[in-house]
This record gives structure tokens, sequence and C-alpha cells, in this order.
């Protein structure tokens, strides 16, 4: 898996993903949209004078870099991955000098170069709109840079295991809609972690979902202490690095499983 | 009445081709029914979260904005049994040159196109949404009465006709960008519609009651059953509803007027 192959990959999805930037416009709309109204929410509540753990700027930071972040972070090639095995679309894969999750890496990354271009200013825009003042500590910046890459590998290696289940499981869909759901509500896409109960907090902090969305903005607002960001990051890097072991093992065992139409 | 009367017995068909069709997919409409009770166990567990910080937000209690919570689902299920499977296709009639034989049918298109296809699946949101309306509306003591349960029923149906009409508007843009993909942005908008509008301020208040009429569709329901509703709304509903559903219309009409097919 030479870094030229990647580039090639990144390079033509770029291609393909100009081709349709109306739409894709549109979506970055939606992404911004979304975080958008629960900021809004949020605003009204904290402007009734009820205690809340945010501020005013950690919402607006959290809400505003949420829909970047959750853009970055994002997948869905976990259903076409499971669609590929079934309907034996996979096998040409498995005759070219590539493994196929190169080009879905490709496919991921190049749409957010695009999705990136189109999205920050619509961002740029609301901040100002917002009079948003995002923090200014370089070493959370920092931090958040490295943590940002890391969650969106957690996010696709846990997608593309669960899509890569297909080679035992018919129906994996359901599954990955499932996961969408929940993985969403526990990843902080609508509610910020920091703001559920006491009790449940042990628990919310060593679920993976949290590594792909939450993490880096907790990083970001800045309410996390020394040893909770070394924890966090403990737990984020092992499991990129768990998902990887598991990815390597549903392959193996999984392409001798494969048994596809007309292959 | 004559007129009308071909209409609903082709639109009875299309329920009945519908209910075949499930009845083909029935592992789907499990998972389908699963899937929407998640969906609406994790919106009433957003507002449990917000709501253990307050008692009140915006003059709307727990229990008050959990029967909003209930009434958005049955609209948003509503739209997704009728409308979303038909408006979600248009553009990918135009793109593949499909729209041509829609067109050539004895009868109006817009009708064709915008009530064809049913997800029938969604009738079971419908139930769940009632009956979280049914349970915090209790909680909320409210004091059921055919009145207020009809108007409430009036202003969904307002609200549903104007819903429709924004996004059919929207649609029908895809005879000329053919490439845009409008329906995220209305699914983005109508989420608003999870909240009462008084949560939000000003200029979005605004946009929300009238130009992306999702007020109409929850806010006043919900109202109604609370028996806080300004009824001179119903009045405002109606008139924009009607205004929505003739606008719709003619853009339609221009539209397919000037329309190039793809494979003719």
């Amino acid at each position: 898996m030479t870094p030229r192959l990647i580039w090639r990959c990144v390079a033509m999805n770029v291609m393909m993903t100009i081709e349709y930037r109306g739409e894709f416009a549109m979506r970055m709309v939606n992404t911004l949209l979304g975080p958008l109204i629960s900021l809004l929410v949020w605003l009204t509540v904290s402007e009734q004078g009820v205690r809340l753990p945010y501020d005013r700027d950690q919402f607006i930071t959290y809400y505003l870099l949420l829909s970047l972040v959750s853009m970055l972070t994002a997948t869905w090639l976990g259903a076409y991955l499971a669609a590929a095995i079934r309907q034996g679309d996979l096998s040409p894969w498995l005759l070219r000098p590539v493994p196929y999750i190169v080009n879905d890496i490709g496919n991921n990354a190049g749409e957010k170069v695009i999705k990136l271009v189109l999205l920050c200013p619509m961002v740029g825009l609301v901040a100002v709109f917002l009079r948003a003042s995002l923090p200014s500590d370089p070493r959370a910046w920092l931090l958040f840079t490295i943590s940002l890459p890391l969650a969106a590998a957690v996010a696709f290696l846990l997608d593309f295991v669960i899509g890569s289940l297909a080679f035992w499981i018919q129906d994996v869909w359901g599954l990955i809609r499932v996961k969408a759901l929940v993985g969403g509500f526990l990843a902080g896409q609508w509610v910020p972690l920091a703001l559920f109960p006491a009790r449940f907090q042990g628990l919310l902090q060593i679920q993976p979902f949290r590594y792909t969305l939450s993490f880096p903005l907790e990083v970001l607002t800045g309410h996390l202490t020394p040893a909770a960001l070394a924890y966090g990051f403990a737990w984020q890097v092992g499991y990129c690095v768990g998902l990887w072991a598991c990815y390597r093992l549903v392959w193996h065992y999984g392409l001798r499983a494969y048994a596809a139409t007309g292959a | 009445m004559t007129r009308l009367l071909p209409y609903l017995r082709l639109w009875r068909q299309f329920v009945v081709t519908a209910f075949v069709r499930e009845a083909e997919y029935r592992f789907n409409l499990l998972v389908g029914v699963g899937e929407g009770l998640a969906q609406l166990a994790l919106a009433v567990l957003t507002f449990l979260l917000l709501y253990q910080y307050t008692d009140a937000v915006a003059g709307w209690s727990r229990a008050q904005v959990l029967m909003l919570v209930g009434v958005y689902r049955i609209v948003d299920a509503l739209i997704n049994l009728q409308i979303a499977p038909n408006l979600t296709s248009i553009a990918g009639y135009i793109q593949r040159g499909e729209m041509d034989f829609l067109l050539l049918r004895p009868v109006e298109s817009q009708f064709l196109v915008s009530l064809r296809k049913l997800e029938l699946a969604e009738a079971g949101n419908m139930v769940s949404g009632l009956a979280l309306l049914i349970y915090a509306g209790n909680q909320a003591h409210v004091h059921w009465s055919v009145a207020n349960g009809v108007e409430a029923v009036a202003f969904a149906i307002c609200g549903v006709l104007l819903l429709y009409a924004v996004w059919f508007l929207t649609v029908t843009l895809s005879f000329w960008l053919v490439k845009v993909g409008m329906d995220e942005l209305f699914y983005g908008m109508f989420d608003t519609g999870r909240y009462p509008v008084s949560f939000f301020k000003g200029i979005v208040r605004t946009v929300l009651t009238f130009a992306i009429p999702v007020a109409f569709a929850t806010t006043f329901p919900t109202q109604s059953l609370l028996g806080v509703v300004d009824h001179r709304l119903l009045l405002v509903g109606c008139a924009l509803a009607a205004v929505g559903l003739v606008a719709s219309h003619l853009f339609w009409n221009y539209a397919v007027q000037h329309y190039s097919s793809a494979s003719s």
C-alpha cells in the first residue's frame, strides 16, 4: 500500500466529487444546519440563566466545529462494502495490485477535500454572525489537530470492519443503520457528552464513539485536565490500533469465506 | 366530483400495490419499525438531557415538549409515508429520462409524481408517535376535547400541505438543476420541527413560521391540544396552504412545458 497509490485514489475521487459540487454544497448546508439548530436551542436555555456545564462561548465552539469535525470524520462506505461483498463486485478488486481499503480511503478523503472547501466559508460566515470567540490557546489547537485525524481513522475503521462482516452475515445494513443512529448519539452529535449525567461519564468515556467525534471537540473546548487528556489519547490510539488489527483479522479470514457469485 | 373519482380510484390502487410490495419484504418492515422506535427513544432522551437542567424552556415544560415530539413523529411519519418516497424520486426520473413516460399518462402529472409510491412501514411510527403524544399529554394534564383535537388535526394538515408545497417547489427546480439534491436540505429544515418555534428568536422564528412552515406542522397542533393557540393562525395556515398548492401547480406546469426530455 504505497502512499503513491493512496494519493492517486484521492486525486481521482476529488475530480469525481467536483462533478457533483452543487449537490455537495447542499449537503454541506445541511451538515451545518443540524448543529446550528442544537446550538440555538442550548443558547436559549443558557440565556434563561440556567446553570450549564458549558458557557456561551463553549457552546458556540462545540457546535460550530461539530459541523466541521462531523464532516471530516464521517463514513459512508461500510454499506457499499457490504453490498460489494454480497453481490460479488469485490471480485475484480482482488485481482488488482492494490488492497480494496485503499480505494475506500481515497473516496473518503477525496470527497472530504471538496466538502472542506465548500463548508469552511459557511462556518466562517456563521462564526462572524454569532460573534464567536474561538479558543485562543495554541496548545488546544495543536492537540485538536492531532486527535482529529485519529478520530477520522477510528470512525473509518469501525465502519469498514462492520461492513466487512458481510463476509459472514447477509444483512449487515441493519447493523450499519443502528450504528449510525446510536453511534451518533454516543458520539455527541446532538448533545455534548459533557452534558450527560455524571453517573454515566465513566461509561461514556470508554465507548468507541466518543473517539470518533466528541474527543477532538472536548480537547478544544478545554475543560479536560492533563490527566483526562492523556487518558483520552490513550483510548483513542488504542481504538485505532485495535480496529486496524480487527480489519486485518477480518479480511484474512473473510477472504477465505468469500464465495462471490461469478467469481 | 366526477373528475375527482378516477383519481381516488387510482390512489387506492397505489395503496394496494404498496401493500403487496411490503408483504414481499417482511424483514425490511421489521428493521424499519425497530429503527423508528430507536429514533423516537433518542429524540426523547435528547430532551430528557436538556430538561435535567431546568423545568421549563421558553415556557414549555418537559411533558409539553414531549407532546410536541409525538406530534413531530406523527407528521414526520405521514410525510415519509406518502410524500417523501415520491419527491425524492423526481430528480432521478429526470436524470434517467423516465419523466417522459410519466408525462405520457392520461392523468395530471403532478398527481402521479406526488402520490404514486407509499412507504407503509411508516404507519408504525405514527402509532408510536401517537402513543407518546397521549402519554405526555396526560403527564401535562391536558384536558382532551374534540374541538381541540379537530383544530390540531386541521393545523397538522395545513402544515403537511405547506411542507409539501415548499418541497415540491424546490424539487421542480430539478428540471434545470439536474445535479443539485434539494432533498437533504428539506430534511435539514424539517428537523427544526422537533422543537417549539418559541425556542428560537427573531428572524429564525419568523422563517420557521412562514417561509419554511414547520411551525404549522408541529408547534401549532401541540398548542391546540394544550388550548393555548391563537385560533386566527388556522386561517393564516389555510390561506398559506392554498397559495402554496396553487403556486406549486403553476410552477410544475411551467417546468413541464420547458422540459426538453433526455431521451426523445
